[in-house]
């Protein structure tokens, strides 16, 4: 299977799915070509009576595509998007906006602005971080919040948003040994990527504190999506101990 | 009606197909760790596709309190009801105040019990599957598996229907390995005697692909040359194995989509088969995916026992797949 447009590769997975990797001038647009097929394939899952397509999970530059083996192969699968990019089967095709010509938009996706309680006695690691780093504690907080953040990708726990990149001067390994519990709301760091931790679960990240938001709403529907931006902002145990009174 | 569980077992939950399409939002895909045993269990219960089961392991007694049908599927379940041996694989028809026990004869092995009628459960994010990770499903929707004392409300069907309803039973010559989509040359191993035979020492099917190009040609040899055991360390999530050292050359890569049954390779070289409740996303290379048919039989294994590999393309895996499908389609055909 040749690669064509934005996707790179091609490769199987198992008797009833494929991997697509997607290339880019960087990560943020490998990401948003990856954003782009998502869109096509579910507009011609959405436009579909009974269709081929049962799940697809997209990743930081990749989208795993899984199909119903009773109905299609890979082949077919592959043949289809080669189609799409080429302009498109009206019959059961979906307009694809182009993910052609190497040119990846970057779609708009929402803005979220998280508060975090730097330092919350649950969630601190910012010695270590400060040891890790060579950053004095401050430098470490106000580094964190001093960019907008991408979210890449939605997975590894329910809600839970991969974003980068962090500064470089911010980047720092994870623990040697992971916690067995990370509180829920944790805001933690790891190599270039910052993340929310939606529920307390096990996690190998350095936490530097804790966000009020819940990453989930009582519908588990996740606050983030791949595509939206974050800003951190910084505020004070009276103001977190607010947020939940409010 | 009221369906209350007097033993719970060692741990059994309420599963159902599982989560579909919400692995984007970092949902595990969730689902009955031994797919083929939890779908006959409710079509001998006579219920569509998709009605929850309790998935068991170790010993459970339940107590209905009203008649109804049930059946019971897995690997070598011993089936009673008012201490009394019964079928499993087969419809079993409960009258008020029975109590049914039912346990596979391999600790760690899981049993379905399916019990007619609309399971009256919680749905979270469009599926019962409870998921302990994720404090999510059950029957308090939090997460939590079943205790003793549990109980399960399950509207009956109306007394006309249940009337009708036949006794449906899986014949003997029919052995698992067909459904597994196991050549004869492979099923010979299949024991006189059991009741439901998992043809356990064909070797798993395995499609290469993911990372597959940065494992040597040695390491794919020996996967698929050795034995490997069954650890301890297996749940919902994952199978670890232990064995041959088939380490990947791949030092670092992006955290991506992890397919049911993937075969994910740590830096330690010891392989752990992705079941139904991994995490959606992970970041180690992967040598390829189990046969789908296959994933179930792999769920019944339980730890000391080994497990060897085969390797198959995509086009003989979806032609076990289909004739799989095909023949189980035709056995409900003839016992409905």
């Amino acid at each position: 299977m040749q690669p064509f447009g934005s996707i790179k590769q091609f490769v199987p997975v198992g008797a009833d799915a494929i991997m697509l990797y997607f290339s880019g001038s960087d990560l943020e647009h490998a990401n948003a070509a990856c954003q782009q097929w998502l869109r096509v394939l579910d507009r011609a899952a959405s436009h579909s009576e009974r269709p081929w397509l049962v799940e697809c999970v997209p990743s930081y530059d990749s989208l795993l595509i899984i199909f119903d083996i009773e109905r299609v192969d890979s082949h077919f699968v592959y043949n289809t998007l080669r189609s799409w990019q080429n302009g498109g089967n009206t019959i059961s095709g979906p307009a694809v906006g182009s993910p052609a010509g190497g040119k990846t938009e970057i779609a708009a996706g929402k803005c979220h602005t998280l508060p975090v309680w730097y330092g919350a006695p649950d969630a601190n690691d910012l010695v270590e971080i400060s040891q890790k780093t060579s950053l004095s504690i401050e430098e470490a907080i106000s580094l964190h919040t001093s960019i907008e953040y991408k979210v890449y990708a939605v997975g590894f726990a329910p809600g839970f948003g991969y974003m980068g990149d962090i500064p470089t001067q911010l980047q720092c390994p994870r623990l040697s040994t992971p916690r067995k519990k990370v509180p829920k709301g944790a805001v933690a760091i790891a190599d270039r990527q910052t993340a929310v931790y939606p529920s307390e679960s096990p996690g190998g990240w350095n936490l530097l504190g804790l966000c009020p938001e819940n990453m989930l709403d009582k519908n588990n529907q996740p606050l983030l999506s791949a595509g939206d931006t974050v800003k951190f902002v910084s505020i004070t145990e009276s103001e977190f101990n607010a947020y939940h009174e409010g | 009606m009221k369906v209350e569980v007097i033993s719970k077992g060692l741990f059994s939950l309420i599963v159902d197909e599982g989560r579909k399409g919400k692995q984007r939002q970092g949902f595990s895909q969730s689902g009955p760790m031994d797919e083929i045993a939890y779908r006959w269990a409710n079509f001998l219960a006579h219920n569509p596709d998709n009605t929850p089961c309790l998935e068991v392991m170790g010993k459970m007694t339940v107590c209905f309190h009203e008649p109804t049908i049930v059946a019971v599927a897995g690997r070598q379940v011993k089936v009673q009801v008012n201490g009394h041996d019964q079928p499993s694989y087969s419809s079993i028809k409960v009258n008020k105040n029975d109590r049914l026990s039912f346990e596979s004869e391999y600790v760690g092995s899981k049993a379905y019990l399916a019990i007619c009628g609309q399971w009256k459960v919680p749905y979270h994010v469009d599926s019962a599957c409870t998921v302990v990770r994720e404090s999510l499903g059950g029957l308090h929707g939090d997460g939590r598996v079943i205790s003793d004392s549990d109980c399960i409300d399950i509207s009956r069907c109306d007394e006309q229907t249940y009337a009708t309803l036949s006794v449906r039973q899986l014949p003997i010559r029919h052995s698992m390995s067909m459904q597994h989509g196991i050549s004869i040359k492979h099923s010979m191993s299949i024991k006189c005697g059991e009741n439901v035979a998992y043809d356990l020492n064909a070797p798993l099917r395995v499609i290469k692909g993911y990372q597959e190009a940065h494992f040597s040609q040695v390491a794919k040899r020996m996967f698929e040359s050795s034995e490997y055991t069954v650890s301890s360390s297996i749940d919902r999530m994952g199978y670890r194995l232990t064995g041959a050292d088939i380490a990947s050359s791949l030092s670092s890569m992006r955290s991506e989509a992890i397919h049911v049954g993937a075969i994910q390779v740590p830096p330690d070289g010891q392989p752990i088969i992705m079941m139904r409740d991994r995490q959606t996303l992970g970041g180690y290379p992967k040598l390829g995916c189990l046969n789908p048919l296959d994933v179930s039989r792999l769920a019944q294994r339980v730890p000391g026992e080994t497990v060897s590999f085969i390797f198959q393309n995509s086009e003989e895996a979806r032609a076990d797949i289909l004739l799989s499908r095909q023949h189980v389609q035709r056995l409900r055909g003839e016992i409905a």
